[in-house]
């Protein structure tokens, strides 16, 4: 009597977990995009997590914008001062920069990597750095995707170059930041 | 001066394409399709190489935004221009000015997708 009882278990186990992975998949929360697609690198003992987000542009920034936050989803971002030279920042001169919240911002794309409290404080020291002394903004190599990269870099998280926000979020999202 | 015209006038609507098109329309709504995006990114990057400076309008007022892309369709006019000119004389009197303007577009086009 114990035998079909043990199979009906199985089965309801399997119709259960099939759906919920259905689900999952639907919601966009399979597989394993909490850990960059990752999950043999990445672990996650701690819920701890930094937050990346694509945002939509302003005044016709055609290519967008993205910024990180460390354990919130509130991103801060790297951008030229308001009122620099825009002639300068055209021509590839160094101008003065600012890291400051991305609120306002449309978002349009997140991914969140989950981090040990080791990387998120790395991460972290890096953000309270550029925030006191943000340097000097180039157009072609140290934008906010530059910015974000050196952040992730700073916690041991490597992605390919660019300045390019929406491949980086791409490359992010498809697991090729290692 | 046809010749050239046209390619100015290409030089001209396709960053008034993209920024229409792309900026008003399609930015938002392909946000859950990246991969899409990029695809249609990477063109308008090949077509429209000064859009690049648009990046620069982060942060910035409305007026610095019209600045940069006016300057943007500008430097795009005159690059189209450009090509246009050497297009027409390599086809008219050294074909291997043709040549060396392809390669020219090749090596840019590497260099700029990089980026």
């Amino acid at each position: 009597m114990g035998v079909p009882h043990m199979w009906l278990t199985k089965i309801v186990a399997k119709a259960v977990s099939g759906a919920l992975l259905a689900l999952l998949s639907y919601s966009g929360i399979a597989s394993a995009q909490y850990v960059a697609n990752n999950p043999l690198r990445w672990v996650d003992p701690t819920g701890l997590d930094a937050t990346v987000t694509y945002y939509q542009g302003q005044n016709g920034n055609i290519f967008g914008h993205i910024g990180i936050g460390i354990n919130t989803s509130n991103t801060i971002g790297y951008n030229p001062a308001r009122g620099v030279n825009i002639t300068n920042v055209l021509t590839g001169q160094n101008v003065p920069s600012v890291m400051s919240p991305d609120a306002g911002h449309v978002p349009l794309k997140t991914v969140t990597i989950h981090t040990t409290p080791t990387q998120d404080q790395l991460m972290q020291n890096l953000i309270d750095q550029l925030i006191k002394n943000p340097g000097l903004y180039n157009l072609y190599n140290n934008n906010c995707t530059t910015a974000v990269q050196n952040i992730l870099a700073a916690g041991g998280i490597s992605c390919p170059g660019t300045i390019r926000p929406k491949l980086l979020i791409y490359d992010l999202q498809e697991g090729r930041c290692k | 001066m046809r010749f050239i015209g046209l390619f100015s006038l290409a030089g001209l609507f396709i960053p008034a394409f993209f920024l229409t098109l792309w900026w008003s329309l399609i930015e938002t709504k392909l946000a859950p399709h990246l991969w899409l995006a990029l695809k249609i990114e990477t063109i308008q990057i090949l077509f429209w190489p000064s859009s690049f400076f648009l990046m620069a309008i982060e942060n910035q007022g409305t007026g610095a935004a019209l600045q940069t892309k006016i300057v943007s369709i500008i430097i795009n006019v005159l690059l189209y221009a450009l090509i246009g000119l050497l297009v027409w004389y390599g086809l008219k009197k050294q074909r291997w000015i043709l040549y060396v303007t392809a390669g020219v577009i090749a090596i840019g086009w590497y260099k700029l997708l990089t980026l």
